[in-house]
């Protein structure tokens, strides 16, 4: 499975929210999206998602323009997960997570046993089988990202996209998700994911994109995006940086623009 | 506790059977509200007489009174726990009721203003189609105003404007109006009774209200979607465009030819849905069928009730459903709030 977006333009109101963004996301890995506020992270996750118009550019799964899709197809080709996240009911978890499978159901059609599974298969990879039967406004903050999480994998999809999933969690659960994530990039999916976090990006990517203002700043492994000219340049910080177990390690250290020179 | 385990074991009362047993207690208040009058009739006998083509007063109460009143009853009472339903759904919101937010307020315009320009007496269908552009209108400002994000504020103030603005125009026609009489006749009729209606009306508000129901019937998996919010919905594979104008057409014409029959009838579509939504495990799709049934009932209900309560006048219909759920309304506004924080 391949997702590739190529010159993908957004404007609102003569605004560009992305400018000629080129980006690929290929099954058996997990591609982090980083940028400040604002860069347009959310926009290139909605885009990939075949829920933002663009004004130019295209996005293809595996080489299929997804305009072309019905929206069915491309639905069982690509799972989202925004990033508030609501759920209007006080649903149980597993009837929330089967929400997932309805992409793969008729209108009438009663639950199949695939579904069944692939439910059971979601509330087991994202670990709230425990909590199957809690309403989903009970839960923790933890609990409540892993039980969404869960819902975006009982698609099934090929494609996997997740707005900022661990922004609001502890240290524990951020990393709870994030190994979710690579599991599932494991288990052969293209999973983008939106993160705030460099220290995660760092640790669990496989490749990163970093956006600025809309455009692309840099792509590739880790270690090369994350270098500290291009982290001054998009994130205007400076950072601490060392390797473990031949990870990048990486800690937003201090503000380097006029604001933090005047404040010291 | 205790009530906390109940509502979780009565979220696995199968659907079917739920259906059943709601349809089954249609059923029997529909033959009920064949009966039950000033004089009980003799249900077998008098359609013994219709069959046989006589003109006794037992055949002509059963054919001219009786029928066409349980008929509408369901019907009525079907389409306002449907519409009820898909509202809440559609806006993710449990307070969208076609009575409390203008919905009905706006088809009663509609029908007012085809009574009163002359052209519900020149063409009859003008009076259920103007409820369901009335209605129409009241669904599409409603989610233009309020629909995106589902806040319970903006809703609750929507429908206020809505409310105000149908009451305003009303009243403006009343006013107008150049016969007492005539203006007297609309205030009852506002008032929502089902009493004194021919087959007639019938046949009238009865293929508008089917085609709404059938509009209805594929949309449940689409309001499941939407209770994970827009965004979701939409990547879940549904085209919301399209989703969000069925369920409005839908609604409008359900609720527009009722109204247009029926007068208003309010707060079917709040109770129903409400108490109705935890044995179907809160899922929005899954509510359309029961809360029909379940409006259907109550209204026949009520309807029975009123024709055997010795109230001097014969009570109106709306105005005991509106005694009823208003007072309802307020406990949910509070433990509502209660939940927002």
């Amino acid at each position: 499975m391949r997702l590739a977006g190529q010159k993908l333009t957004v404007r609102i109101e003569r605004r560009a929210l992305l400018e000629r963004v080129d980006i690929e996301a290929h099954g058996g890995e997990l591609l982090g999206l980083i940028g400040p506020n604002g860069a347009g992270k959310s926009t290139l996750l909605r885009v990939l998602a075949g829920l933002q118009a663009v004004d130019s550019g295209e996005v293809a799964c595996d080489g299929q323009p997804l305009g072309r899709l019905r929206p069915r197809e491309r639905a069982r080709r690509i799972a989202y997960l925004p990033q508030d996240g609501e759920v209007h009911w006080p649903l149980q978890v597993e009837t929330m997570v089967a929400l997932g499978r309805l992409p793969h159901r008729r209108v009438w059609g009663a639950d199949e046993e695939r579904d069944r599974t692939a439910v059971e298969r979601a509330l087991a990879a994202a670990g709230v089988t425990a909590l199957r039967h809690r309403r989903v406004s009970t839960l923790s903050g933890g609990e409540r990202m892993r039980a969404l999480l869960a819902r975006a994998l009982a698609v099934e999809a090929p494609v996997l996209l997740a707005d900022e999933p661990v922004a609001a969690l502890d240290p524990y659960h951020q990393l709870a998700v994030m190994e979710l994530l690579h599991a599932a990039a494991g288990r052969g999916a293209a999973v983008v994911v939106v993160l705030h976090d460099l220290g995660l990006a760092a640790r669990f990517c496989d490749r990163l994109v970093l956006l600025h203002e809309g455009r692309l700043l840099a792509a590739g492994p880790p270690g090369a995006v994350l270098a500290e000219d291009k982290l001054r340049h998009a994130y205007r910080v400076t950072s601490l940086r060392w390797r473990h177990d031949g990870r990048e390690c990486i800690v937003p250290w201090q503000r380097c623009d006029g604001d933090a020179a005047a404040g010291s | 506790m205790l009530l906390r385990k109940l509502s979780m074991a009565a979220e696995r009362v199968p659907p079917r059977l739920l259906s059943g047993l709601l349809a089954l207690a249609v059923l029997l208040l529909l033959v009920g509200s064949a009966a039950a009058g000033r004089v009980t009739l003799p249900l077998l006998a008098a359609m013994g007489e219709i069959a046989a083509g006589q003109s006794t007063p037992g055949s002509i109460i059963l054919l001219e009174l009786r029928l066409p009143r349980a008929l509408l009853g369901g019907l009525v009472g079907a389409s306002l726990g449907l519409a009820g339903a898909a509202m809440q759904g559609l806006l993710r919101n449990p307070l969208a009721e076609p009575g409390v937010v203008g919905v009905s307020g706006l088809a009663a315009l509609g029908a007012v203003v085809a009574f009163y320009t002359g052209l519900s007496a020149r063409f009859a269908y003008a009076l259920p189609l103007g409820g369901i552009a009335g209605a129409f209108a009241a669904v599409a400002l409603l989610y233009a105003l309020a629909g995106r994000r589902g806040g319970l504020l903006s809703l609750v103030l929507a429908g206020m404007a809505l409310n105000s603005l149908a009451g305003a125009l009303t009243a403006l026609a009343l006013n107008l109006s150049p016969n007492p009489y005539a203006s007297f006749e609309i205030v009852f009729w506002l008032m929502g009774s089902l009493a004194d209606r021919s087959l007639f009306m019938v046949a009238l508000a009865a293929p508008p209200m089917l085609l709404g129901w059938l509009l209805l019937a594929r949309a449940g998996p689409a309001l499941d979607a939407l209770s994970l919010g827009e965004d979701t919905a939409r990547s879940l594979g549904f085209d919301l465009g399209r989703v969000r104008l069925r369920i409005i057409m839908a609604t409008a014409l359900a609720v527009g030819a009722a109204v247009a029959v029926a007068g208003v009838i309010g707060f079917v579509g709040l109770v129903v849905p409400h108490l109705l939504r935890p044995l179907v495990g809160h899922r929005p799709g899954r509510l359309l069928l029961p809360s029909a049934l379940g409006g259907a009932l109550l209204v026949l209900a009520a309807d029975i009730a009123i024709r055997l309560l010795a109230t001097g006048p014969e009570l109106k219909l709306g105005v005991l459903t509106a005694l009823l759920g208003a007072p309802f309304f307020l406990w949910l506004v509070v433990r509502l709030r209660g939940e927002e924080g």
